[in-house]
């Protein structure tokens, strides 16, 4: 089934038509149905599948924004007056020289953007849509966990997002399921264990100071509300009404909240949370939405490049982004050595261009900088983002 | 009658424009507001991640705690794996003649990770101490 058709619900009496929106993955009311069959041609064609070529629209489009990107950042550094690319006593003529060096660095950085732009990740599948990869979602194991509540067959009780559910669970055997569930027991008794560390400590503590007249004046301060003492037994009772809710309602708080959402506009549809665990495939081999693909140790998809990040790519990104880095400090240093030191009155009108200009490029490699030494730890600790 | 006219002001007031506290009380809060903007990627990083800080949540990493790094392999194991299995490698292997088809490498599910032994997997958590 995919989310092309409306589906007509009604909510608090009224019947209306809903509508997919692939942005947000979730069904609105206003969404025009025009808007969503254009997101997901493009999602189509942003596929390696389709877009086989080197040369097609999407690429074109980021390497038109990243030229624009770059073109401002160029007149912003030739425009700079007293730098080491003019000639020092009028500043009219070119110096070549430190030109021709500052096009070969432009040169290794565009060389690298064109390496790592629309390369291949490492795809493991050809296209899947989203709701066939649901299928291989962690919420199928969390759909084990609703069993008890929601039955095993649909008695007209089931709404959309359980059926969605439902159907993920069915691809997986028992044995996992089982295992998954022991899992998320063990899980939630370590939280609860926790819970009781923080609460049941201060407690043991207060109580052996504690005179029965101490615990009078308690109650008489709980029952004139007042907040100026804070005692351990109100605390106690809060953690066991929580357990109490978790108890009717059967399920953790926490992953109910992840995978349904109730609002005023309307039901809407859970968001996919597709983290792994494809049967034929190796682990840490992740979905990318925008791809529409199984990707090999994905990192993350890069919104600069259009590319996904991954095993066979990550290499080269580091590259990328090692080689902007330095050609960014490239610029810094040529646009610092126009800063006439002029007597500190005149020292501003002098400076001004400079400044602003300085301050965009040290915003820019900051950006930068910290995304190249948070990949070099990735690189080293073998961790993916 | 001096303090009372128009250019005493106008003197005054240029002088503080132009002077290096001026600049550099601006350059003390761009620093800061670099900072910040650092943070917030950071900020942004830990929101968006799929393993970073995120092993409670992945059914893979389940058992183990945030850096850990299960699947590190020592640093020259690692850096191996990161660079010689890039595919840009395999397109100068081409190139040269020695071509070879390109494999994800096989990752399982990691082993459990000893906290309480006399070695450790980490340098934080010991049979003796633990620091976090």
């Amino acid at each position: 089934m995919y989310k092309d058709e409306p589906i007509k619900l009604s909510i608090d009496g009224e019947e209306d038509e809903y509508e997919f929106d692939e942005n947000k993955l979730q069904y609105r009311k206003g969404h025009k149905p025009k808007v969503a069959a254009r997101i997901h041609k493009n999602r189509s064609k942003r596929g390696g599948g389709n877009c086989s070529d080197y040369i097609c629209k999407k690429s074109i489009r980021y390497r038109f924004g990243y030229g624009v990107a770059l073109a401002i950042v160029l007149a912003l550094v030739f425009t700079t007056p007293r730098t080491t690319l003019w000639l020092a006593p009028d500043y009219n003529t070119y110096n070549t020289p430190s030109v021709v060096a500052f096009g070969t660095v432009l040169f290794i950085m565009l060389l690298s953007y064109w390496i790592v732009q629309n390369s291949d990740p490492g795809f493991l599948t050809d296209i899947i849509s989203p709701d066939d990869a649901v299928m291989y979602s962690t919420d199928a194991f969390r759909a084990h966990l609703y069993k008890s509540e929601w039955g095993d067959e649909d008695d007209g009780t089931w709404d959309e997002s359980v059926k969605h559910i439902m159907v993920a669970r069915s691809k997986f055997t028992d044995e996992d399921l089982e295992k998954a569930e022991r899992e998320a027991e063990l899980s939630e008794e370590k939280r609860r264990n926790k819970k009781k560390k923080h609460t049941k400590q201060p407690a043991a503590s207060q109580e052996n100071t504690r005179t029965p007249t101490d615990i009078e004046a308690v109650d008489v301060n709980d029952s004139s509300s007042s907040t100026s003492t804070s005692t351990s037994f109100p605390i106690e009772d809060e953690d066991d009404t929580n357990n109490k809710h978790r108890g009717a309602h059967g399920e953790d708080s926490e992953i109910e909240g992840l995978l349904l959402h109730d609002s005023a506009i309307g039901t809407k549809i859970k968001a996919y949370r597709i983290d792994t665990k494809h049967p034929d495939l190796p682990y840490r081999a992740i979905y990318c939405k925008a791809e529409r693909r199984w990707i090999a140790m994905f990192d993350h998809y890069c919104g600069v490049l259009g590319t996904p990040i991954g095993e066979k790519n990550h290499a080269r990104f580091w590259w990328y982004l090692c080689i902007q880095t330095m050609s960014l400090c490239y610029a810094i240093g040529i646009v610092h050595s126009g800063f006439r030191n002029s007597i500190f009155k005149d020292w501003y009108s002098d400076n001004s261009y400079h400044l602003w200009v300085v301050i965009v490029l040290y915003i820019l490699t900051v950006f930068v900088g910290s995304l190249w030494i948070f990949h070099t730890w990735l690189a080293c600790s073998n961790t993916t983002r | 009658m001096l303090v009372g006219g128009w250019w005493w002001w106008c003197g005054l007031f240029s002088f503080v424009r132009r002077s290096y506290l001026y600049l550099n009380l601006f350059c003390v809060f761009n620093l800061s507001f670099y900072l910040f903007l650092d943070f917030l990627f950071f900020l942004f990083f830990i929101l968006q991640s799929y393993e970073f800080m995120r092993s409670d949540k992945i059914d893979y990493l389940q058992g183990t705690k945030d850096f850990d790094l299960p699947y590190s392999r020592g640093l020259c194991k690692n850096l191996n794996i990161f660079c010689c299995n890039d595919g840009f490698i395999y397109y100068l292997r081409e190139l040269i003649g020695i071509a070879s088809d390109w494999k994800p490498t096989a990752w399982d599910v990691p082993n459990s990770i000893i906290r309480n032994g006399e070695i450790s997997d980490n340098c934080w958590e010991n049979k003796h101490y633990r620091c976090c």
